[in-house]
């Protein structure tokens, strides 16, 4: 039952806030981004040169006055805006600190948030160590893996399709986990839809279970036997599928050559993995796929 | 359109700066300091004023007044102006001369040294000397000489100073006499000044011996520690502390501060969050006398100190005998204070005891019994096994008949042996005893006649005495109470005591209440299930059984320590929405249970955070015996 209230409640929160102005600069910017790029595909369907390259933007000015009072306004905007947001909205206080008492919610730095919310899906291992290796490691390796020459110097939609929408996925995706956990994760980090009061004698049935559960296989087998279905299916997931795809989108294969189209469909399977391993527990209340005695998918 | 840009957003910049000037310019607290300096300068005006009018009035002041012109006109005339200049110029030149002749004087006797010198050289080595005696000689008669002179002169020059502060001696004594008189305008004056020239400023007491403390109270509360707005007429804010020789005076502000004793958080310096509840802040602000709970952290006998709030708690707790469930460590356990169940089936009405057990306050609206939380099924229960394992055997006499025609000779009896002055009847009367205005239908005439025969074999340590009644006015007394009965039909109520589901659950339930920590039952022995309350209020938060009220402002329910003891003193079942508490209500009034809390409070509030030096001593014995010895 949606409650206005305590909607309210959690978006006034000073610490909100933020998140809030995150949420429409996101849309804003993400529409700006787009919408350029799709006038250039249209440009360049109509023969017209791109955006970039019209007479006047390639006219070059003085970086003074031209771009320094540019600067000089949004300097002068940022420091009302911190002004008035000092005014009217002060630092709460929160408990004292207690090394036996930890606060609840206990919440990560915003930009953590999308951390914390795959350790509810994670092992921890996983979730705060090898995913964000990973992903600093694919975003390193994004211009050695994409060398699609169309497009340098301007941004348009037609030419760039697979990269775009790949960015564009992980990034939401990053921003809703961010959203969410300031927003929706409640008292225990359980999930509270918007509006619902946030109650800290909230009880969440605790029923994920294990693939090899779900499965029914004996707890008690050597670990190996027992996660056999499960090799096998990481094993089809992250060899199979690479396989396949390589063969209907044969183009695409032969473009990147071996090596890059293997590093390029590791990294895209390993960030399918997380929606992915998100749906299924919301399904099947999955908790691991592969349980081993070191660590658990 | 990138100017109107700039335009708009610096007219915006210009505003925000504005507006947190504004801001900061409309704090709380500066309101007060600016309200509180008019005041205060109202006040002193109003104190000069009156000074003056007195001065009208008063004929002593209006003669030196008088004579002061008078005086400062003599001073001015021409006459003793050139009086003054004439000797002044006098003593100038007597200086003069005095310089010189003291500057001769000096030589001279410089001269002699150096001579002295050359003598004690010259004979050392053996040489004549006589030369340079009689060379010195002739010197020192030369300087005595010159003294003399510089004496003379010295007189003549202190006669003309004499002479000049003559001329001055009676304007000088009328003008400090003068000066005495209007000195308290005078300081008047001077503190108006300092009044206008004080700075709005946050005030703040600190001591670093007392855990750092930070008081910032004194912002606002600009009087607090000065004379002279002890009238209620003044805001509440700028009045005197109460008793100030005792609080402020006796604990020295410097030293003590505010929060010590009144909590609240102290360094805040706006009204709600100094005073009220402020999310996480540990230590909520004591209204009033609960202020008292705070004298245990330093005295360690609260005898004559004046906090008679804080007595007034103990009182209360231990006629409702709380220590009997709640323990605290280091506290002696009180004593039973109920009546004794062994015996209580020879007693009492099933019907009846079913109402007392639901509520003994149906029946006795001054019981000292609190009302636990029971239903009608669970008092039947209690009332079952209590019936039913109690021996029913009480009395030597037994078959009581009461015979209605003794009754008047029975209220004789009553009045004359003074039942009256511990037992009311149907309200009316002493509140020592229980009110017997609805015994016939408590109890039965053969427990009645046992019981006043002799009260001690029912109950070993009740109050009740034996008044050495014959068997005749005994039974006289008996068929008189017969007439008081309660008109209730809910005391038609059966009970099956030989049902042992019933009589399990009962002894269950007795167990679970801790009946047996006030009564003697038979087969249950001191039920201790209460919290122990030592240190409560340094309890962790979370281990406080809020259920699901942590914050509901309306009914008073805070999520802090303070709330929730004063609220299951006032109303202990308040948090029953969760778990259903055991904790009976004893109908505490609210002073009352702001009596009990602030005693509960001061006793499980742990002190050890305070130095030592605060730490109040009682005067050394050994000391004050000495003195009484001298």
């Amino acid at each position: 039952m949606f409650r206005w209230e305590f909607f309210l409640e959690i978006i006034k929160k000073p610490d909100n806030i933020p998140i809030i102005l995150l949420i429409i600069a996101l849309i804003v910017y993400t529409w700006i981004a787009l919408y350029k790029a799709f006038d250039n595909d249209k440009r360049l369907a109509e023969g017209r040169p791109v955006w970039e390259a019209e007479p006047h933007n390639q006219e070059k000015v003085h970086t003074w006055p031209h771009l320094l009072n540019i600067e000089f306004i949004a300097a002068i905007i940022l420091m009302a805006g911190l002004t008035l947001w000092s005014v009217f909205l002060n630092a709460p206080l929160e408990e004292p600190a207690n090394p036996g008492v930890t606060p609840n919610p206990s919440k990560a730095p915003w930009y953590f948030l999308g951390l914390q919310e795959m350790l509810v899906y994670f092992d921890p291992w996983i979730a705060g160590v090898l995913m964000p290796t990973i992903i600093i490691i694919g975003l390193m390796a994004i211009p050695y893996i994409d060398t699609n020459p169309k497009g340098n110097g301007y941004y348009c939609w037609k030419d760039r399709k697979f990269a775009i929408s790949v960015f564009m996925f992980g990034w939401f995706l990053w921003m809703i986990l961010i959203v969410q956990g300031t927003i929706l994760r409640g008292p225990g980090w359980n999930f509270f839809w918007p509006g619902e009061y946030w109650d800290v004698h909230k009880v969440v049935p605790l029923v994920n279970v294990n693939l090899y559960e779900l499965l029914n296989i004996d707890p008690k087998t050597f670990w190996l036997i027992r996660e056999m279905p499960a090799l096998i299916l990481l094993g089809l997931y992250f060899l199979l599928i690479p396989y396949i795809v390589s063969k209907i989108y044969r183009k695409f294969y032969e473009d990147l050559g071996f090596a890059r189209y293997t590093v390029t469909m590791i990294l895209l399977l390993l960030l399918m993995s997380l929606p992915i391993k998100m749906i299924l527990r919301w399904t099947l209340n999955l908790k691991y796929i592969l349980v081993t005695p070191w660590f658990n998918i | 359109m990138r100017f109107r840009i700039f335009v708009v957003s610096s007219v915006i910049l210009f505003i925000s700066a504005l507006l947190a000037v504004w801001v900061d310019f409309d704090r709380e607290w500066k309101h007060y300091q600016r309200d509180f300096k008019k005041l205060e300068i109202a006040k002193t005006l109003s104190e000069i004023e009156e000074l003056k009018k007195s001065f009208d009035n008063d004929p002593e002041y209006k003669n030196l007044e008088e004579e002061l012109r008078k005086e400062e006109e003599k001073i001015n005339s021409k006459e003793t102006l050139e009086k003054q200049k004439n000797l002044e110029e006098k003593i100038k030149k007597t200086q003069f001369e005095l310089y010189v002749a003291e500057r001769e004087a000096k030589f001279t006797k410089s001269k002699i040294d150096a001579l002295d010198y050359q003598i004690a050289k010259q004979t050392n080595i053996g040489k004549d000397v006589s030369s340079i005696e009689a060379k010195k000689l002739e010197l020192v008669n030369k300087w005595e000489e010159q003294k003399k002179y510089v004496q003379e002169v010295k007189q003549k020059y202190d006669n003309l100073v004499n002479e000049k502060n003559n001329i001055f001696k009676k304007y000088k004594e009328i003008k400090s006499k003068y000066e005495d008189k209007i000195a308290k305008l005078d300081m008047l004056n001077k503190k108006l000044d300092s009044i206008h020239k004080r700075p709005i400023k946050v005030e703040q007491i600190l001591i670093p011996q007392l855990n750092n403390t930070i008081d910032r109270c004194i912002t606002c509360h600009q009087a607090i520690n000065k004379d002279g707005f002890e009238s209620k007429e003044y805001p509440k804010v700028f009045q005197t502390h109460p008793n100030k020789e005792l609080y402020l005076v006796k604990h020295k502000v410097e030293e003590f501060g505010c929060v010590v004793c009144h909590q609240g958080q102290g360094i805040a310096t706006k009204t709600n969050e100094a005073h009220g509840y402020v999310p996480f802040w540990d230590k909520p602000m004591f209204e009033g006398k609960q202020a008292e709970a705070s004298c245990v952290k330093c005295h360690k006998t609260t005898d004559n100190i004046g906090a008679d709030f804080f007595e007034k708690g103990r009182e209360l707790v231990n006629t409702s005998n709380c220590f009997a469930c709640h323990k605290i460590d280091g506290m002696p356990s009180p004593m039973k204070n109920g009546p004794p169940l062994l015996q209580a089936s020879s007693k009492l009405n099933p019907g009846w005891l079913i109402k007392w057990v639901e509520n003994p306050r149906h029946y006795l609206p001054k019981s000292k019994m609190p009302t636990f939380p029971l239903s009608n099924e669970d008092a039947r229960a209690i009332s079952t096994y209590i019936l039913s394992s109690s021996d029913p055997n009480y009395g030597e006499k037994k078959n009581v008949v009461p015979k209605p025609e003794l009754a008047s000779e029975g209220e004789k009896v009553y009045q004359a042996k003074g039942c009256a002055s511990c037992h009311a009847i149907k309200g009316v009367g002493a509140n020592v005893g229980p009110d017997l205005g609805r015994i016939a239908s408590k109890t039965n005439p053969t427990w009645l006649f046992n019981w006043i025969k002799n009260p001690r074999t029912y109950h070993p340590t009740t109050v009740m005495p034996n008044l050495g009644l014959t068997d005749q006015e005994t039974l006289a007394v008996v068929s008189y109470l017969q007439k008081f009965k309660w008109d209730n039909p809910e005391l038609n109520q059966t009970l099956n005591l030989n049902d042992t589901k019933s009589i399990e659950k009962g002894k269950e339930l007795i167990k679970a209440y801790g009946c047996a920590s006030c009564h003697n039952i038979v087969g249950v022995e001191g039920a201790q299930n209460c919290p122990n309350l030592t240190n409560e209020m340094e309890k962790d938060i979370h281990k406080f059984d809020f259920g699901y009220s942590h914050l509901d402002p309306e009914r008073g329910v805070y999520h802090i320590r303070e709330s929730y003891v004063f609220n299951k003193i006032k109303n202990p079942w308040i948090y029953n929405d969760f778990v259903k508490g055991k904790m009976p209500n004893f109908w505490f009034t609210d002073e009352q249970a702001n009596a009990v809390y602030t005693y509960i409070v001061g006793m499980t509030t742990n002190n050890e955070n305070i130095p030592s030096r605060y730490i109040y001593k009682e005067k050394n014995v050994e000391e004050s015996n000495e003195e009484v010895r001298k």
